[in-house]
């Protein structure tokens, strides 16, 4: 029979194995929230003590992660006052993946169509990450960034997985806009190209 | 879906390229049904500008996922956290 002092040890050596590992994952996700790191650190340590004073209601063996960013995002809203849910703007794929088609349009214009292979934009990347506004950042980083599941996304954002969807065509949709308008603005050399395969895309 | 525009982009010249913008990403993100996934790969194998669009949007992902590399808590972070369960908890060591 287990003793209070064997619980006891033996809660605090599973959070050690399951939540910690992730906190790097959920600084992240709190640096992507707050976009300010001393803002973020707070948030992460508000995370984890409210993690474990609720360890109990954690299933082992479940998508400790997903648990942890849900956690992550109310002590973020709470930092900010912000309980209430933010407006939610008419989602509209279709537009945004028109728009995804013709930008890719300019790009292929441009010579940039090689742009998200070049080892150089990568802290672009990272600042036009931090520009995108919410919702539609934070759907980014989950999904995109963290590599998790609409349903985790949909989870940790409390709306349903459609709404992640459009927040995520629009997220992406403006993360291009802004790195084609960076290649532009920096100047990058235009991909060469051969004349045949210019003259087979018309 | 995608409205299809009067003036169609350059190089994309069939509603399937414009059904394709859409299907792409969520092809991407494996939440394309299996009959239109069938569909999509049908129309990239003869659609070399939307297999292009493919492939921007696939670059696109890997380079933004590849910021998972480089952001890591800061270690000051990781003793703080450390510090507040060891406080929490009255354990010295985390």
């Amino acid at each position: 029979m287990s003793t209070p002092e064997t619980q006891t040890t033996d809660r605090d050596a599973a959070f050690e194995r399951e939540a910690l590992p992730w906190i790097d994952d959920v600084y992240r996700f709190a640096l992507s929230l707050t976009r300010d790191e001393a803002d973020a650190d707070d948030v992460v340590q508000d995370t984890y003590l409210r993690a474990f004073r609720s360890w109990h209601t954690y299933s082992q063996g479940t998508d400790c992660r997903r648990w942890l960013f849900t956690i992550c995002r109310n002590a973020f809203l709470r930092s900010r006052e912000r309980v209430q849910p933010t407006v939610e703007l008419d989602g509209d794929e279709g537009k945004d993946a028109l728009a995804m088609g013709a930008l890719f349009c300019e790009a292929f214009d441009a010579g940039y169509d090689d742009l998200f292979a070049r080892l150089d934009l990568a802290p672009a990347i990272e600042r036009a990450l931090r520009a995108v506004p919410e919702p539609f950042r934070s759907a980014i980083v989950i999904v995109d960034v963290e590599d998790q599941s609409y349903d985790a996304a949909a989870e940790i954002l409390c709306v349903p997985i459609g709404t992640v969807r459009s927040r995520l065509f629009r997220g992406r949709r403006l993360m291009q806009e802004q790195l084609l308008a960076y290649a532009r603005d920096a100047g990058f050399t235009p991909r060469a190209r051969n004349h045949a395969a210019e003259h087979r895309h018309g | 879906m995608v409205e299809i525009p009067r003036e169609r982009l350059p190089g994309f010249p069939v509603d399937q390229c414009y059904e394709a913008f859409e299907h792409v990403w969520d092809y991407l993100d494996g939440r394309l049904p299996a009959p239109q996934v069938s569909d999509l790969l049908a129309h990239l194998e003869i659609c070399e500008k939307c297999r292009d669009f493919g492939e921007f949007q696939e670059a696109y992902r890997t380079a933004v996922a590849a910021l998972r590399e480089r952001t890591s808590a800061p270690p000051a972070l990781r003793d703080r956290v450390r510090k507040t369960l060891a406080s929490e908890t009255g354990r010295e060591r985390w």
